[in-house]
């Protein structure tokens, strides 16, 4: 039996001596008394993980935590020596070396050629803190110094020889102490080695002192007769700072003109300084390696969480299209951590609302698609050509939400094959709707006009007007004769109107332009709109109120348009400017505009200075009403 | 009784028959059965409850064709991963109570696979925790003095050599 001896050695149980060991069965085996701890401390609520989960275990016998101990890394084994004092007696008991070793070898750590306790090592890589305060969590790993040293003690404690700075510091902390002993910086611990590489830090307070030791073992008159250009001494500080081995760049004996602090760093330092900077490079090595895993893993855990999301996401019906930024943006996308199922809750509920949102607003935007084909090519209805554009007044349609809100998947052609006809209706209403409060709006300005004209104030309305008197259309028939009368024209017949009757003249109130009944609600309709983001569903094309989206006309700017209207048609054409004519005709622009009313330039006789001069075409729609009032 | 079973009896006097390869898993029953030679009696198991044997055996059934290590290598091999294949990790989803108790019968049956089965997933478990989450997982008290804790602090840090 090859463990009956090992079986041997549970002389004591590894119970923690503050354990009721009564029912443990290697109590019996405890057989000094142990000290009652002074201060007893439980593990903080907020600690994470069960508690007790393993508390079987609290009496296992010494030997099998050491083969348990045997899988782990020098961090954990780091984590036991500070929980309690049996873990403590495993790690840095007589038989702890070899599981340090293969902690080490586990991680790819290398063995010292000088070496540190397997704590201190342990410490100066997976520890806490730093060893020059009581900072927590501060310190990174200074592995040429052997230290965890943090930012704050690094600018505070230590100095370079070369910065200003540094040499300030060195002045200043050497100001009540005898010069520095020029071997000092050799003998000093340093940051680095490598000063191509990175700047060698020293801490001052040892410095002082390794200074002041190295006066009274070496005082000046011992060496200073062989310190020149081309002594030993000179190339021994040279290569030692250029990181060459001395024993390679000059000579590896010491001689009978060796100083006696040759003599001493032969014999006490050398090796020492060597192993040491022989480690500092393998550790340094080895902490840049394992950054680079870290991030390695911590991108595959990234990639493999957010592969796992979609994944389950896509199970649920979703789209790669629907996969906004939104949602790859979001912090729960892209952990580094790996999706559990407990996770996934929290995850599901952060993320399916923004892919819910995200599909409805691919539908809404391939309706918008749709109704843009329509509205050039209004095929579905009359009226196509006026539905609007704007996602609000959209939005607001019951069937369009409808068709944006169906549950689950539906192909985009599909959906909008299934629902359009329904969208197309309610848009029909909506435009129709409108449409008869422009005529209703029209019936009420041209009752206006007419009873300002029959009062004689139609001339008082437009100012040096000449010729006076504005002669006001009669109705269109489909005009209705009440309020109360409903609207019983055509769709044809409304959108006839809309583009053809002198009396169907409106401002738009979001740019204060006049325009034709049909060009106004086009307008307004379309995305070009300046204000189109910003309509409300109820105030969206209707007459009077002056919101945003809304139509005007009164009788007021009704006779002036009017007037308007018959000063321009009495205007006369005039040739443009015959070198533009010229040229024209030169790059055959005049197969562009072959009307030559439309190259020719209409100029009011009319003094008033609202408008300017432009081609007949654009005139009219173009004039800007600068007063409304 | 057949040359091929073997008669196992536990602590709680139930009796298990089990085939030869399978109980040669352990090497304690092994030696036992080679000093023994052919008998009919049963081989006494005393610090194994029946519960514990079952599920001893449940793995020794599962492994019983696997080759035998190589003595030298043993060691090195598994002290390298702590990987445990699939079924042992589904084998050795037990509750705490269970687990110890395999491991304690992987120890005394001397059966070193399912001992370094058992080993790795108490280490697994330890594996990244701070010392406060080992203490809780362990339900042990944190027993060090404040001035021990201090000593282990400076301990633990750099030890100015020069």
């Amino acid at each position: 039996m090859p463990r009956a001896s090992k079986t041997a050695t549970r002389t004591r149980a590894a119970v923690s001596p503050s354990f009721d060991g009564d029912d443990a069965p290697h109590a019996d085996q405890v057989d000094e008394p142990q000290p009652k701890p002074k201060k007893a401390r439980t593990a903080g609520a907020r600690v994470k993980g069960r508690r007790g989960a393993m508390s079987a275990f609290t009496n296992i016998p010494l030997d099998l935590l050491y083969d348990i101990c045997a899988n782990l890394e020098p961090r954990d084994l780091l984590a036991l020596s500070t929980t309690s004092k049996v873990f403590r007696s495993v790690v840095t008991g007589a038989a702890s070396a070899p599981l340090w070793v293969a902690a080490r070898k586990r991680v790819g750590l290398p063995e010292l050629a000088h070496p540190m306790t397997d704590l201190q090592y342990a410490h100066l890589l997976f520890g806490k803190g730093c060893s020059f305060c009581t900072r927590k969590n501060a310190g990174k790993p200074e592995v040429f110094y052997r230290a965890r040293i943090c930012t704050a003690c690094m600018k505070d404690k230590f100095a370079d020889t070369i910065s200003d700075q540094g040499v300030r510091a060195f002045a200043e902390a050497f100001k009540d102490h005898k010069k520095m002993h020029p071997f000092t910086l050799l003998v000093a611990n340093q940051t680095a080695v490598e000063p191509r590489r990175d700047v060698p830090h020293y801490r001052l307070e040892e410095v002082i002192r390794v200074s002041a030791d190295l006066h009274s073992r070496f005082p000046e008159s011992s060496f200073s007769s062989s310190l020149g250009h081309g002594s030993d001494s000179f190339f021994f500080i040279f290569t030692r700072t250029s990181g060459k081995r001395r024993s390679q760049a000059i000579h590896t004996e010491v001689t009978e003109k060796s100083t006696p602090f040759e003599r001493w760093w032969f014999a006490e330092r050398e090796d020492k300084f060597w192993a040491q900077q022989e480690d500092g490079f393998k550790l340094s090595e080895w902490i840049i390696k394992q950054k680079i895993a870290q991030a390695v893993t911590k991108e595959d855990l990234r990639k493999a969480r957010r592969e796992e999301i979609r994944r389950r996401f896509k199970d649920q019906g979703f789209q790669p299209d629907e996969f906004n930024l939104d949602f790859h943006r979001h912090s729960l996308f892209n952990k580094p951590e790996l999706l559990t199922e407990r996770t996934w809750t929290t995850v599901e509920a952060a993320l399916k609302p923004i892919l819910l949102a995200s599909r409805s607003t691919c539908r809404r935007r391939f309706f918008q698609e749709q109704l843009a084909t329509y509205q050039v090519q209004p095929v579905a209805s009359l009226l196509a050509a006026y539905y609007p554009s704007s996602a609000t007044v959209l939005s607001a349609l019951p069937t369009w939400q409808a068709a944006c809100n169906v549950d689950g998947f539906v192909e985009l052609d599909e959906l909008w094959a299934s629902h359009k006809d329904a969208i197309v209706g309610e848009l029909d209403v909506l435009v129709r709707s409108r449409i008869e409060g422009m005529l209703r709006a029209v019936g009420k300005a041209h009752a206006d006009a007419v009873s300002a004209q029959e009062r004689g104030e139609a001339d008082e309305l437009v100012p040096d007007a000449e010729p006076a008197s504005v002669e006001v259309p009669a109705l269109p028939a489909l005009m209705p004769r009440s309020d109360d009368e409903p609207v019983t024209a055509t769709d044809a017949q409304l959108v006839a109107f809309l583009a053809d009757d002198p009396l169907s003249k409106f401002v738009n109130s979001c740019c204060t332009i006049v325009r034709d009944g049909s060009s106004a609600l086009k307008h307004v309709a379309s995305s070009t709109c300046a204000v189109f983001k910003r309509v409300e569903a109820t105030e969206w094309a209707v007459c009077g109120g002056g919101g945003p989206g809304n139509l005007e006309i009164d009788g007021k700017i009704l006779i002036r348009l009017l007037y308007l209207r018959r000063l321009l048609d009495s205007t006369q054409l005039v040739p443009q400017d015959a070198e533009i004519e010229k040229a024209i005709m030169t790059h055959k622009l005049d197969a562009i505009y072959p009307r030559v009313e439309d190259r020719m330039t209409k100029v009011p006789k009319c003094n008033c200075g609202l408008y300017s001069a432009t081609t007949a075409k654009d005139l009219l729609p173009q004039i800007r009403l600068r007063s409304r009032a | 009784m057949s040359a091929n079973k073997v008669k196992l009896s536990t602590s709680d006097q139930e009796e298990f028959d089990v085939d030869r390869d399978v109980a040669n898993r352990s090497v304690l029953i092994k030696n036992m059965l080679e000093d023994l030679g052919d008998s009919d009696q049963a081989i006494p198991l005393p610090n194994v409850s029946a519960n514990v044997l079952k599920k001893v055996l449940e793995w020794c059934e599962h492994h019983k064709k696997d080759p035998e290590p190589i003595a030298e290598d043993l060691d090195d091999n598994r002290r390298k991963t702590t990987e445990i294949s699939d079924w042992d990790a589904k084998f050795i989803q037990v509750d705490q109570e269970m687990l110890f108790e395999i491991i304690l019968a992987a120890n005394y049956l001397d059966i070193k696979p399912l001992l370094d089965v058992g080993c790795k997933t108490v280490a697994n478990m330890i594996k990244g925790k701070q010392p406060e989450e080992i203490r809780k997982l362990f339900n042990i008290v944190n027993d060090f003095t404040p001035e021990e804790e201090a000593q282990i602090k400076k301990e633990n840090e750099w030890a100015e050599d020069r």
